[in-house]
């Protein structure tokens, strides 16, 4: 029987032992040690899959080790721990395939990201690595909103994508790189078709 | 601010521009061409719907959900300053209108290039969107066979053609491309009609390859008899069940033949 459903009843609390709630040791990349309670888990598929074949009792979880997450700065988890614990118990939601895509922002979560982008980016990452769907759909719905009212000059600056000129100068540059020869060769054969030599050879 | 969206991993790119409007992404696939290539690579093939509405000289792309008219091609926009696009193969002006709500685009030359500049376009930034159509010109087979060559040749599917006038029934074979169309009979060339029906029929029941599931056809004037008497002329075997025809396609499936209150349904089933 889940606690919310437990029947209220007036005892002393001291006499009995009461059930605790488990809360799970994280360790981030800069070692950074958080503690997240198993409902917020949830949230997360992939912390969930692990917290449940690592089988950990209440006396592991502060015996042992923190779980490490390799990947994720101690900045970026405390978000996404923030996040997990706010919404825990809330259901997974499931992709209805509407188009566009409809994702309202709850308050808590439009202050939660209320972050430089440096930082966003890398909460989305961290939502998509540790499989959080609907911290996923917000801060995707924030990015996306980023385009509203945008020229396709300022979406270029946004999304921080090169001009097609600069874009093609990469490329030729990186060609450059890679076979130093290259350019090289092509002079050459410019130079042979001012001549009006037909063929290279 | 600025967010690095191509280093984004695939589900989040992808969760991200489908996140974005029609118009969002319109204007996102004029950005640049790693734009376009980022649309192709994150969104999933016919994503998106489409309803294109022609009259006059202006074509309308709408949402579906919202109805709300989205693109306006070749409108006057007189006093609003422009964006200069490459839209397919040409230049085009582009002009925002009331926060982007409203997209006009004018390319300066004829109706016909605009068509095909649009319907490429729009196949590349909402990756090949499945397509609706409301032909509601006076005169619409021309268009709608500039058209339908357009969409063919962006692989563009059509999901269903609505026409608001009188169409020429030589158009017949496009209408077997479309999942759906809807049209108004032609009482102008009545023996023509049932003619041409016939011949229509004969090609629904012979190439299985066609997409057509349902085709109406409204203040219809002809009776029963009159369609089953065309299809013994042509040799075209039927059967009447109930108050309906049928007749069997190459494949298999059946062509059902219904006429009530003056509305004929030819449905593939």
């Amino acid at each position: 029987m889940s606690v919310e459903n437990a029947p209220v009843v007036d005892v002393d609390e001291a006499a009995i032992p009461v059930e605790k709630k488990m809360y799970y040791r994280f360790e981030s990349n800069d070692k950074k040690e958080f503690r997240v309670s198993e409902l917020a888990i949830q949230q997360s598929e992939t912390l969930n899959r692990l917290v449940e074949a690592m089988g950990y009792t209440s006396e592991d979880v502060e015996n042992k080790p923190a779980i490490a997450i390799e990947n994720i700065d101690g900045k970026t988890l405390k978000l996404v721990f923030q996040w997990c614990e706010h919404h825990k118990g809330e259901a997974i939601p499931v992709d209805d395939g509407s188009v566009p895509k409809i994702v309202e922002i709850p308050e808590f979560d439009a202050k939660l990201m209320d972050i430089d982008n440096g930082l966003l980016f890398k909460l989305i990452w961290a939502a998509d690595y540790l499989n959080i769907v609907q911290l996923l759909n917000v801060s995707c719905k924030k990015v996306a909103n980023m385009a509203q009212g945008k020229t396709p000059a300022q979406l270029r600056r946004v999304y921080l994508l090169p001009s097609d000129e600069e874009d093609e100068a990469a490329k030729r540059a990186a060609q450059e790189a890679q076979d130093p020869r290259a350019r090289e060769v092509e002079e050459e054969f410019e130079e042979r078709k001012r001549q009006g030599g037909n063929s290279f050879f | 601010m600025s967010f690095p969206l191509l280093r984004c991993p695939y589900l989040v790119g992808s969760q991200i521009l489908k996140n974005m409007s029609h118009q969002e992404l319109f204007l996102f696939s004029l950005s640049c061409k790693r734009a376009k290539k980022a649309i192709k690579m994150y969104l999933p093939k016919r994503y998106l719907s489409a309803e294109l509405q022609t009259k006059d000289y202006g074509t309308v792309v709408t949402h579906h959900a919202t109805e709300k008219r989205d693109f306006r091609i070749q409108s006057a926009c007189a006093g609003i300053s422009s964006i200069p696009c490459l839209i397919g193969d040409t230049y085009a002006e582009v002009y925002l209108i009331n926060d982007l709500s409203l997209i006009d685009i004018d390319w300066k030359s004829n109706k016909k290039v605009a068509l095909k500049s649009f319907v490429s376009h729009i196949s590349i930034c909402w990756n090949s969107p499945r397509i609706s159509i409301k032909m509601d010109e006076e005169k619409p087979s021309g268009y709608f066979l500039d058209l339908m060559k357009h969409l063919k040749l962006n692989a563009i599917t059509v999901d269903s053609v609505d026409f608001a006038e009188n169409v020429r029934w030589d158009l017949g074979v496009h209408f077997l491309q479309c999942k759906s169309v809807k049209l108004i009979f032609n009482w102008y060339y009545h023996q023509k009609f049932k003619f041409e029906l016939a011949n229509f029929l004969k090609m629904l029941i012979n190439y299985s390859e066609n997409k057509l599931k349902v085709i109406r056809i409204l203040e219809c004037k002809i009776t029963t008899e009159e369609i089953t008497d065309r299809l013994d002329k042509k040799g075209i075997v039927h059967e009447k069940v109930g108050s309906k025809l049928e007749l069997q396609r190459c494949d298999g499936k059946k062509v059902l033949i219904g006429l009530v209150d003056q509305v004929l349904e030819v449905k593939v089933v």
